[in-house]
Formats: C-alpha cells, sequence, structure tokens
C-alpha cells in the first residue's frame, strides 16, 4: 500500500490568538513496502505528521492519499484509512483496556466489522507474529503482564485489523534492549515477508539504519531532508540538528576527522569494520 | 477545550487582582448574604449595577457573560417556574398555565438573586489565580486544624486536583485518538457499542490516573513532603492597606444596612 502527501500543511487551534502551524507544505510519497524513517526535534511535528495517515487530524490545506484517493473524502474513506494505516502511539500499553488479551487484540476487528469466526483466526495470528502464544495469553488480563508484554499485545492489537501500513510513534522508547530487538525483528519480518509498509518516527536511528529505505528529517514543520536512508545521513544535516546518528556513521566521522579515508556513508558495524579493516591494511 | 486548560482566571493587575484572596472571599461572603436580605427592585438595582461597575473596572468584563452562561438555564427556569405555579392575581390566563402578577415578582426576585450569586462568586475566580485561591482557602480553614481538620491537605488536594486538569485532558485525547484508529466509532447510536466505547475510554484513563498519582506521591515524599507537617510558603499572603480599607467598608456597610433594615435607625 502507498500513500502520498501533496502539500500538506497543517494549523493547530486555526483562528484563534494560540494558533501554531505544525506542518508546512509537506510533500511525501510513500511506497508499497517502503521503510521510511521520520526523525526531528521535540515539536518538529513529527506526532502531527502521524496523525494525518489515517485522517485523526484534517490537513488545513494539501490533501492526504491512500493507494491515490483521498482519505478525507467522505465518511467510509475515513473509516477505510483507520482499518488500513494501523497506527501505534508511543506507549501503547497505556490505551490497554480489555479484561483478557483476547478482548484486546479482538477490539480493532470487531470495530471494522469483522465476522466473529474470522477474529479469532485474526487475533491467532497477530498474536503469533508479536511472539504471544495463544493459548498461554488469550486469557490473561492484560494489566498483569510485563512493560514489554503489554506493548506486545498493544501491538497485535493494531496488526489484528491485518492493516497495509503501519505506523509507529517512537516504539521502543521505555523498553530493554532485548524488547528492543525483539520490536525491531518483528517489523522487520512484517516488511520483509508480508510486505507491510512502514513509518517508523524515533529518535534513535542506529538499531534501524540497516533496514529502512528513506529518511525524513522534519524541523518546525519543514521538511530539511527528505530521501533514500543512506544520502540523507551523509548529509551534515542531523549533525546540526543535534539528532541521533548511527554509530558506525559516528565513528566514521570521527575517523574522517583525523584525516582518515572512509569510504561512503556506513551505517552497519560490519560495514565500518571493513573501512577500518582496509585503513589498517 | 481551551476554557478548561486556561480556567476562569483572567490575570490582570487591577485594585480586585491586588487584593488578598482572603479579602475577597470574606467581601464576597458578606455579599453574599446581603443578596438574600435585599428587598425591592431599588436595592436590587443598585447591587446589580454595583457589580457591573467592578467587573468594568478590574478589566475582566468581557468575562461576564462566560460566567453567566453556565447558570443561564436555571435562572430562565427559576423565573418561569415560578411566574406559572404560584397562585395569585391572575394576569394572563393560558389554560392550565396562569401567570400570576405575586408569581412572577416571586419568580424575578429569585432569578435575580441566582444571577447576582453568580456574578459575585465568579468576581472571585475571576481576579484569583487558582493557586492564591487554595492559599486563601487554605488560611481562612486555619483556625479549624485545632478541631482536627486537615486544612492544609484539602489545599493541597484542590491544587493537585487544578494541576492535573490538562494532563488528563491530554491523556483524554491520546487515548481517544488511540481507539478511534483502532476503529472506534464514538458518534455510534448503538447502545452495546456505546458501553464498550465508554469502556474503551475510561479503564485507560483510570489506570493512568492511579499511575500517575503513585508517581507523584513518590515524588512528592522524596521532596521531603509529609501529612501534617507544618511548611512554610514560598508566598507569603500578607494584608495590605487595601486589604483593610475594604474589609472596614464592607464591616460598615453590613452596620448600616442592618440597622436600616430593622429599624434601629431611627
Amino acid at each position: 500500500m502507498s500513500i502520498e502527501f501533496r502539500n500538506v500543511s497543517y494549523i493547530y487551534s486555526k483562528g484563534t490568538p494560540i494558533a501554531r502551524q505544525s506542518l508546512k507544505d509537506i510533500n511525501l510519497t510513500i511506497n508499497n513496502g517502503e521503510w521510511l524513517v521520520v526523525m526531528g526535534p521535540t515539536g518538529s511535528g513529527k506526532s502531527t505528521l502521524l496523525q494525518h495517515l489515517n485522517g485523526l487530524l484534517k490537513p488545513t490545506a494539501g490533501t492526504v492519499l491512500l493507494d491515490g484517493s483521498d482519505i478525507n473524502a467522505a465518511k467510509s474513506s475515513l473509516k477505510s484509512a483507520r482499518e488500513k494505516v494501523g497506527l501505534v502511539f508511543q506507549y501503547p500499553e497505556h490505551q490497554l483496556f480489555g479484561s483478557t488479551v483476547f478482548e484486546e487484540v479482538a477490539y480493532g476487528p470487531e470495530n471494522f466489522g469483522f465476522p466473529k469466526d474470522e477474529i479469532l483466526g485474526m487475533v491467532e495470528a497477530s498474536m503469533n507474529t508479536v511472539g504471544l502464544d495463544f493459548a498461554k495469553f488469550k486469557d490473561r488480563s492484560p494489566h498483569e503482564l510485563s512493560g514489554g508484554e503489554k506493548r506486545r499485545v498493544a501491538l497485535a492489537g493494531v496488526l489484528a485489523s491485518r492493516p497495509g501500513i503501519i505506523a509507529l510513534d517512537e516504539p521502543t522508547a521505555g523498553l530493554d534492549s532485548a524488547g528492543k530487538k525483539h520490536l525491531v525483528d518483528t517489523i522487520t519480518r512484517l516488511n520483509r515477508e508480508s510486505g507491510i509498509t512502514v513509518i517508523w518516527v524515533t529518535h534513535e536511528i542506529t538499531e534501524i539504519a540497516p533496514l529502512a529505505d528513506s529518511l525524513l528529517v522534519l524541523e518546525q514543520g519543514n521538511t530539511r531532508g527528505y530521501g533514500p536512508l543512506r544520502d540523507t545521513l551523509a548529509s551534515p544535516l542531523l549533525g546540526e540538528l543535534g539528532l541521533d546518528l548511527p554509530v558506525a556513521l559516528q565513528i566514521a566521522n570521527g575517523l574522517r576527522k583525523q584525516g582518515k579515508q572512509i569510504q561512503g556513508c556506513p551505517v552497519t558495524i560490519d560495514e565500518i569494520e571493513q573501512e577500518i579493516l582496509s585503513l589498517v591494511r | 477545550m481551551d476554557d478548561i486548560l486556561l480556567g476562569q482566571y483572567v490575570p490582570g493587575d487591577s485594585f480586585l487582582h491586588r487584593l488578598d484572596p482572603r479579602t475577597k472571599i470574606i467581601t464576597a461572603a458578606v455579599l453574599v448574604w446581603l443578596v438574600f436580605q435585599l428587598k425591592g427592585p431599588v436595592e436590587y438595582g443598585s447591587l446589580g449595577a454595583f457589580v457591573v461597575f467592578v467587573y468594568l473596572v478590574s478589566g475582566v468584563s468581557q468575562s461576564i457573560w462566560k460566567a453567566l452562561k453556565p447558570g443561564l438555564f436555571l435562572v430562565i427556569f427559576t423565573v418561569i417556574l415560578n411566574a406559572l405555579f404560584t397562585p395569585g392575581e391572575v394576569l394572563l390566563n393560558m389554560g392550565i398555565f396562569k401567570l400570576s402578577r405575586e408569581g412572577l415578582i416571586q419568580g424575578l426576585t429569585m432569578g435575580g438573586r441566582l444571577l447576582l450569586l453568580i456574578s459575585l462568586s465568579s468576581l472571585v475566580t475571576l481576579t484569583t489565580s487558582p493557586v492564591r485561591m487554595t492559599e486563601g482557602l487554605e488560611q481562612l480553614m486555619k483556625p479549624l486544624k485545632k478541631i482536627g481538620f486537615p486544612a492544609s491537605e484539602l489545599a493541597m488536594m484542590m491544587n493537585i486536583a487544578l494541576r492535573f486538569i490538562p494532563t488528563f485532558w491530554e491523556e483524554w485525547d491520546k487515548i481517544r485518538k488511540a481507539q478511534l484508529s483502532r476503529g472506534a466509532d464514538f458518534e455510534s447510536w448503538n447502545p452495546a457499542s456505546r458501553i464498550k466505547y465508554v469502556t474503551a475510554m475510561l479503564i485507560p484513563l483510570f489506570v493512568s490516573a492511579f499511575r500517575k498519582a503513585d508517581e507523584l506521591s513518590t515524588a512528592m515524599e522524596s521532596r521531603g513532603y509529609v501529612v501534617g507537617a507544618t511548611r512554610t510558603s514560598l508566598h507569603v499572603l500578607r494584608f495590605n492597606s487595601r486589604d483593610y480599607v475594604l474589609l472596614l467598608s464592607i464591616f460598615v456597610l453590613l452596620v448600616v444596612f442592618g440597622a436600616q433594615r430593622y429599624g434601629l435607625l431611627k
């Protein structure tokens, strides 16, 4: 599934004294199966951008196209956008309400009107995807699980409606390193095997730099950089804005400062290892 | 929703704004008592004119409507019910409804009282920041501590409650958006799904309230807060000359009014 932003602008509290422009003339094309990373300082409009993906916010100007059609055109197109674009908010475990994990995960498919016998299969599949054993977890209360497990339940709740696009706001925030790795692996599998389009908002780029395709850098609602991930990373933009760089790139930049020759833009540890080895040789 | 975020308080630098909150609370209490003692249109009219005058000089006149709006329904209801259902000299006969002279007077009196009560008490909240208000209440309730009344704790609770209104509004908005993203349709009229949507909103909100309360109490304790301990205040409330002048004049007004009403001045 593809999504396109055409000249999207958004103004908070339009027409009041506290009006504030949050997005300015954003143009984006996210193709089917693409993995886009969105970075930017606090208040740059990342979360506002995400809320435009499924029509939670309506652009003040411009259009959001899902597979070529405007999602804000009618109530039905909005409902279908909510189903096709799964939105995972920051700390999604805070929105859990079900008395059992099953009830929680089935909430989305029920709302979208899937038949009962199909929902059972959908819940089981999405719980398996996030690594929660169906038989073991389905009757437990989500509130008694660990933090990492709660987040997996929340993620399963979004995945259960089988979205073609999944957008995540700081999905690894507050997880331990094992939890982070598990989450990144889950999304990687969804992207590689099921061809789900991924939009990933983050402050930490190291763990996903080798996986993602493109990078959008926002600052105060403006597009500061947008393009293939490595090209955008190679520019000095992220450093200027004080954003996180992949560890490998930080090492490369440090070596370059000392006058060493480093090829291209290394983003994985293996790549920088090769570069260092070739320096030593 | 901005109304909730900003509260009623309108920042300013008028005479009323600079008064000690205790003075304002006491004065408002006396005037509220006075409202119930008034008789006849002249007395109501003069107090009404005085209240409007104070709104104007305090620079909060643009908030008069906002303050009265929530009570307006009650006022209109009171006037109509009294006018139609009080027995007396019939002015207008409309079948089962009879507009009586006594009823009209009684309705207008009650309505006028309500309007005065709302506008008077709003005058205090419009010109006093919530923090100063709770400080004032705490000071006024201090004497009750002797009989075991938890004045400081009550003031702290009020402060915390006020502080968390915007926080919970943000939380509410976040949860609403998360459930909308999972296909919740809050406009549905189907009772079964409505119940489900309410659950999906309220349970996360309660869980978050308990979590926040827990975190807050830890944070307060780690900064040395002990229930019942004597604490000093960063902003000490102090009566100024304007407070004494106002309190004295309100006392004089009270004595003169009482004497007039009960026939001691003759």
